[in-house]
């Protein structure tokens, strides 16, 4: 059982990490508005031709 | 992230029912062969489309011009101002430092579906030197990053136009900026609470399982040592809002319930920190952060609901005109140039076209027109105005074009002193005791007590337990259900009615409006459509199709009225004028109109300017037509004579016309026990009349009342309600219902402000609801919504007491341990969250005739033609 002392500092650390990049990405800005990004995800790519 | 699926949802749902209207048809859109809303198929034409921005692409990419595209209507010239140094400093930055590009924030009129976001992200990127564009749908704003070296800022605007969107700067970027960084540091909250939570959950799940075994080691301590550190974390991190939020109330001597969370929270968190140092008793750190992440759930979702509607209505303070044309002389020359209205000072010559606003207070300089006052003064009829007349702010030009030397501007306007008198009436407004605030106070008493009771009974017991028991009952009876639910009540009762076009700004609305007070109405633009409209005509048919004939020829409000009335009525076909042929139509300022129409003179206009026309004079001709020109002012209708050859042939009285459905709503309003009042800036006897058709008490109907007067006497109402209320019965709502900046101060001084349908800024930023459907009845839905909001917080209350008792009968029998509580505090959340779900507020199916447009453009009722019919005419 001793094992624990090595497997919570890991999975502290792996938590850690997750609410930090939750937090990373709200301070992107990333969360701000949740309406659009779904919608623009489904328009076609320019063709090559126009793209600048 | 639950709280944030949560969230979308709720609004999601809002936003779709908003965006699509009413059902869909089988016709398919010209453009993106979507189907298209009934409510936007057109008759006769070959291209359907399914919403605005198709319809605009499609005229782009076919560079042709569809009906619907209002690609005409606002001159390019609007936009001049848009490349004003002036607007570039006030509005546009660069995208990064030291960046040689621009970038703005625009808010775009009718974006009303996620297909918009095509055409307006791609079509303004063609043009060249535009970088990028990107649409927020939520906020109805475009971000264009553009070159300004290779394009200009007003052809991208004219741009917009052409696809039929109109653009404005987008207004308090700071302000945004600040609700921006707000609503980040609630998200970041909710996640650090969550992820605490979560984590102290599976922590538990080890210390139970030791537990249930028997097999308590140096683990079991590890993990309580653990589950403290992160139990605190939680308690001092995210959980300091709600200490933060219960000791500003205890300042101010005030309750409400974050207190009785607090005291949860706070000797749980002491107790606890206790026990883990001793190493003895129980710890509910699990329970502690579960509600704490619960209970920033509920005000995260509250929290994006009212920010939506808050949102919505902010759109609509930015399509008011802000810029205006001075006049310059610059050798010799007049220069015509566009600014921002702020920048004008006093002294300036402003021209101001038919159909504009003023844009400061001053004196007409040159030019006579008549003018729509309705917005200040509450007067229906246009005003008429010539030079050295007087003009205010926030006015509207109606028939030709003026020149304005500015004596106020800015802050100095009287529509300005009028915004002064709305911001102090709300900073006096006091707090409304919300009624879970009550609730919590009355728990802080029960809970006081039960916590006192059980520690002298288990004093007698088990000296040693009573504490441990007494600690327990504080946590388990905190009304954490009840601070979850009340949120969610109030939120879902704003999304469901922001779908319904009635915008919430806030839950404790809601609340107030479940009772029965007095609710004051305005008249013109409230009660009635607030425009000019025959109510009454004397003559033959054949005179009014001459009339209708010639006012064809006029942009004027009464001629509009005319011309809708005449084809409005089943005019016999031999009468009718076909094809009228009208020689020298020529319009005096203030009187009338004169013209030839199939070789007949016709003369129509005001009784003065017609028997100034024909040289024998009214009187002489007519005495009948004389008692009825009498017998409509009388009646405060605005009478019109009409006379062919010379030979008055009719008289037309003109009024304003009640809402269709103001007659019905204010009989159901009464029935539910509202007593109903007027509050009019126009003529007393108008008021009179119009309170004689809805068969109103007189004593509240008032005419002529200044912006002021209609404040005082709200005032004077909700003192009269305040002495009258108890203890047991609170102080009855007195509401404002009005649309112009002459009610602005009424509606910040009332329990509740509700602007309606075409309602002026002022009255938008004064007013707590906004209907955005016209008519009245709304205002039945938002008080059906009101009660329903009230007895649904009111059920979750009983549920989570139910909870509660039980919970508080276990602690005091001292059965209750960490266990118990964990598994109570999210039964009972959940039971309350499904009964704030299901409870009836406003109704879930749409209204039938739900407006596509329900966010377009305030005022835009006034600017269209006459689309209802009109009441009353009462013919002779």
């Amino acid at each position: 059982m001793s094992v624990i002392y090595i497997a919570l500092p890991v999975t502290a650390l792996l938590a850690i990490s997750a609410v930090w990049a939750f937090i990373a990405f709200v301070k992107r800005g990333e969360y701000d508005d949740l309406d659009t990004p779904p919608v623009r995800m489904l328009h076609d790519d320019l063709p090559s031709n126009l793209r600048k | 992230m639950p709280a944030e699926v949560l969230a979308r949802a709720v609004r999601e749902s809002s936003r779709r029912a908003a965006t699509s209207p009413d059902v869909l048809s089988d016709v398919r859109c010209s453009l993106c062969s979507a189907p298209v809303p009934s409510g936007m198929l057109e008759e006769g034409v070959d291209q359907q489309f399914c919403c605005h921005s198709c319809r605009g692409a499609f005229a782009v990419l076919n560079a042709c011009t569809l009906p619907g595209v209002d690609s005409t209507e606002v001159p390019a010239s609007v936009f001049a101002s848009f490349d004003e140094p002036e607007f570039h400093a006030l509005h546009v930055r660069p995208p990064s430092e030291g960046s040689p590009l621009r970038s703005v924030d625009l808010l775009l009129e009718n974006v009303t579906c996620a297909s918009c976001v095509w055409p307006l992200e791609r079509l303004p990127q063609m043009i060249a030197g535009v970088t990028e564009a990107r649409m927020d749908l939520r906020q109805n704003t475009l971000s264009v990053t553009w070159d300004s070296s290779r394009v200009a800022l007003s052809a991208i605007a004219a741009m917009l136009q052409r696809i039929g969107h109109r653009c404005h700067p987008a207004q308090g970027r700071e302000a945004a900026q600040v609700r921006r960084a707000e609503d980040r540091a609630m998200l970041v909250r909710l996640a650090i609470a969550g992820a605490l939570s979560g984590n102290i959950m599976m922590i538990a799940f080890a210390i139970y399982g030791g537990v249930l075994n028997n097999s308590l080691d140096e683990y079991h301590t590890v993990f309580r040592w653990l589950s403290m550190l992160l139990g605190v974390w939680s308690l001092v991190g995210p959980g300091r809002v709600f200490f933060s939020r219960a000791w500003s109330a205890l300042r101010t001597r005030r309750m409400n319930l974050d207190l009785p969370i607090c005291i949860a929270l706070v000797v749980g968190g002491v107790s606890g920190v206790v026990n883990t140092v001793l190493n003895r008793g129980e710890l509910y750190f699990d329970s502690l952060s579960m509600l704490v992440f619960l209970l920033l759930v509920g005000r995260y979702v509250q929290h994006r609901q009212q920010r939506w509607a808050t949102d919505s209505l902010e759109l609509l303070f930015s399509l008011m005109p802000r810029s205006a044309r001075r006049i310059d002389v610059e050798n010799g020359v007049e220069v015509a140039r566009e600014l921002p209205a702020e920048r004008l000072q006093v002294g300036d010559i402003v021209e101001v076209v038919a159909g504009e606003s003023i844009p400061a207070d001053g004196i007409i300089e040159r030019g006579t027109s008549d003018l729509d006052l309705s917005v200040l003064t509450g007067e229906s009829m246009p005003a008429h105005a010539a030079t050295g007349t007087a003009v205010h702010a926030g006015t509207v030009n109606l028939t030709s074009t003026i020149r304005v030397r500015a004596t106020a501007t800015g802050a100095d306007t009287r529509a300005a002193r009028l915004m002064k008198l709305v911001e102090d009436a709300a900073a006096r407004r006091p707090a409304i005791t919300k009624f879970t605030d009550r609730a919590g106070e009355r728990f802080v008493v029960g809970i006081a007590l039960l916590g006192i009771v059980t520690a002298i009974i288990w004093s007698f017991i088990d000296p040693s337990a009573a504490l441990d028991h007494t600690t327990a009952l504080l946590i388990v009876t905190c009304p954490c259900a009840l601070g979850f639910a009340a949120p969610m009540v109030s939120a879902i009762a704003i999304g469901r009615g922001a779908r319904r076009g009635i915008l919430v700004k806030g839950g404790d609305v809601l609340e107030t409006l479940s009772r029965p007070g007095l609710m004051l109405l305005d008249k013109t633009g409230t009660l009635t459509q607030g425009r000019a409209a025959v109510q009454a005509w004397v003559g033959d048919d054949d005179a009014l199709s001459l009339a209708a004939a010639l006012e064809r020829h006029s942009v004027h409000p009464i001629a509009r009225a005319i011309m809708a009335f005449a084809e409005a009525r089943p005019i016999n076909a031999t009468t009718k004028v076909i094809a009228p042929i009208v020689h020298r139509a020529r319009h005096t300022v203030g009187g009338g109109l004169e013209g030839n129409i199939n070789d007949h003179v016709v003369l129509v206009g005001s009784p003065e300017f017609v028997a100034a026309s024909l040289d024998a004079g009214l009187s002489a001709t007519s005495p009948v037509r004389d008692a009825n020109i009498a017998r409509f002012a009388a009646e405060g209708l605005t009478p019109v004579v009409v006379a062919v050859d010379g030979i008055v042939r009719g008289v037309l009285g003109l009024g304003d016309a009640l809402r269709d459905d103001a007659r019905t709503s204010i009989d159901a309003l009464r029935a539910q026990g509202w007593a109903i009042g007027i509050l009019s800036g126009d003529h007393p006897a108008v008021v009179a009349r119009v309170a004689g058709q809805l068969g109103l008490d007189v004593a509240n109907c008032r005419g002529g009342m200044s912006p002021e007067d209609k404040a005082a006497f709200v005032r004077d109402a909700i003192q009269r309600a305040n002495t009258r209320a108890t203890a047991a019965q609170p102080a009855a709502p007195v509401v404002m219902v009005g649309d112009g900046v002459n009610d602005a101060a009424a509606l910040s001084t009332a329990s509740v402000g509700i602007a309606v349908h075409g309602g002026a800024e002022a009255s938008l930023a004064a007013a707590d609801v906004y209907l955005a459907r016209p008519g009245l009845s709304p205002i039945l839905e938002l008080l059906a919504a009101g009660r329903g909001a009230l007895t649904g917080v009111k059920a979750t209350l009983w549920a989570s007491l139910a909870y509660n008792l039980l919970a508080a009968a276990f602690a005091v029998v001292g059965i209750i341990n960490p266990i118990v509580a964990a598994i109570f505090m999210p039964f009972s959340s959940i039971t309350v969250l499904t009964i704030a779900f299901v409870w009836k507020t406003f109704p879930r199916e749409l209204p039938e005739q739900q407006s596509s447009r329900s966010l377009a453009s305030p005022r835009s009722d006034v600017a269209t033609p006459s689309d209802s019919p009109v009441l009353a005419g009462a013919t002779a």
